[in-house]
């Protein structure tokens, strides 16, 4: 065989993503129309692969061949993707997912309980289960690699006002218990493209309050985790789909030190009780990710130095009952 | 209570939640035109006038 020619760019590849029907079913296969998440690159996934490399008994102190032994099968494959986010379907479906909530004021609700899915079965609703395609720019010279029965684990977005203009970001971690399709040669019918336009940016922000007080905010991330936790067998993965064990809710922001936040620092070594008020952290961006986390802990109050004296604050929301752990504002 | 930009061309947050007003009220704000609001948020006051409607005068009807 001779040399080949081709040559790719790295961003040759593009990052498409469509809910499934029936979880752990691929929606490719059915040339569907995907929607494209906005990455900054294609971090390659980790593929978690059983391999058995260990030397046995016999002459030599060699690995045998016969010894080697590698699973495709029973192995959760994970990836992490981050980018600029957008207020659009495709992007949505991911904070859709991991707080399985696909309405237009989406929250981690008091007293969440995460679904549970069976692949090879009706999806829970319209986010609970997602194809995610690498998709390059041909399948001639390339190959795509398709994970289905996804589900997000890790959800960030992030901001601050210092860089980008302001705009929000996203990271998200990803994981399926079904075996991926790394020699895909099927291309959607479509990917369709983000817009520039849906870019949630700080700067349309307002009222921005920590621990109940207004602060000159500087940036802020909100993270949610929910760990995956896959069980059972067949042939083509993981039978089951669940989570672990907590749902949690995060906030770190860095606010200016003053004369409204003075007291942050005592509060944090002080406290006795989750704060129980208003707003332990928010931040009103009208259907452009606003955040609102209204019960909660500081986890670590610290000065940081800048030109001028900032605070760290490290936020853990927490379930009174009641309030949702996070509402994000979408529409 | 009805509300205008002070300054036409300026840039709102995006708040209108808190005002108690609809989306496409806002983007009216906007183009120069009152809107009803139920509240006006401190974060916003200095960039909204609150319209007030003329008194009455004698032999008005």
């Amino acid at each position: 065989m001779a040399i080949a020619a081709q040559a790719f760019s790295p961003k040759d590849w593009k990052v498409g993503i469509l809910n499934e029907a029936t979880a752990g079913t691929s929606v490719l296969t059915a040339l569907a129309d995907f929607l494209q998440l906005d990455v900054d690159s294609i971090g390659f996934p980790s593929l978690n692969v059983t391999q058995k490399l260990d030397v046995k008994s016999g002459a030599g102190r060699t690995l045998k061949d016969e010894d080697f032994f590698q699973d495709n099968i029973m192995r959760v494959a994970e990836f992490s993707l981050s980018g600029t986010l957008h207020n659009d379907a495709a992007h949505l479906l991911l904070v859709k997912n991991i707080c399985n909530d696909i309405t237009n004021e989406i929250a981690v609700a008091s007293g969440f309980t995460p679904v549970s899915q069976i692949y090879g079965s009706t999806a829970t609703n319209s986010a609970s289960s997602l194809t995610v395609i690498f998709q390059p720019s041909g399948v001639t010279n390339q190959q795509a690699m398709e994970f289905e029965g996804c589900i997000v684990t890790s959800f960030s977005i992030t901001a601050d006002a210092n860089s980008d203009g302001g705009q929000y970001k996203w990271s998200a971690t990803f994981q399926t218990g079904r075996k991926p399709d790394l020699a895909s040669v099927v291309m959607p019918n479509a990917i369709t493209a983000y817009a520039n336009t849906t870019i949630p940016l700080l700067s349309s922000s307002s009222a921005h309050e920590v621990f109940d007080v207004p602060v000159v905010m500087s940036s802020f991330t909100a993270t949610i985790e929910s760990p995956g936790v896959f069980t059972g067998m067949s042939t083509n993965g993981y039978q089951v789909a669940s989570r672990g064990a907590e749902c949690s809710v995060t906030a770190e922001t860095q606010v200016k030190y003053d004369a409204n936040t003075k007291g942050f620092i005592n509060s944090f070594d002080t406290q006795t009780a989750a704060f129980n008020g208003a707003s332990m952290f928010k931040i009103v961006n009208d259907a452009a990710f606003g955040v609102d986390i209204k019960n909660g802990v500081f986890t670590n109050v610290a000065l940081s130095e800048g030109d001028i004296m900032m605070l760290d604050c490290s936020i853990k929301s927490v379930d009174d009952g009641t309030d949702d752990l996070i509402s994000i504002d979408i529409a | 209570m009805k509300v205008k930009l002070k300054a036409k061309g300026s840039k709102l947050p995006n708040c209108w939640k808190s005002c108690k007003a609809s989306y496409e009220d806002w983007q009216e704000l906007h183009k120069g035109k009152e809107i009803n609001v139920s509240s006006v948020p401190e974060s916003i006051k200095h960039m909204v006038e609150i319209v007030t409607s003329p008194s009455k005068k004698e032999g008005d009807k």
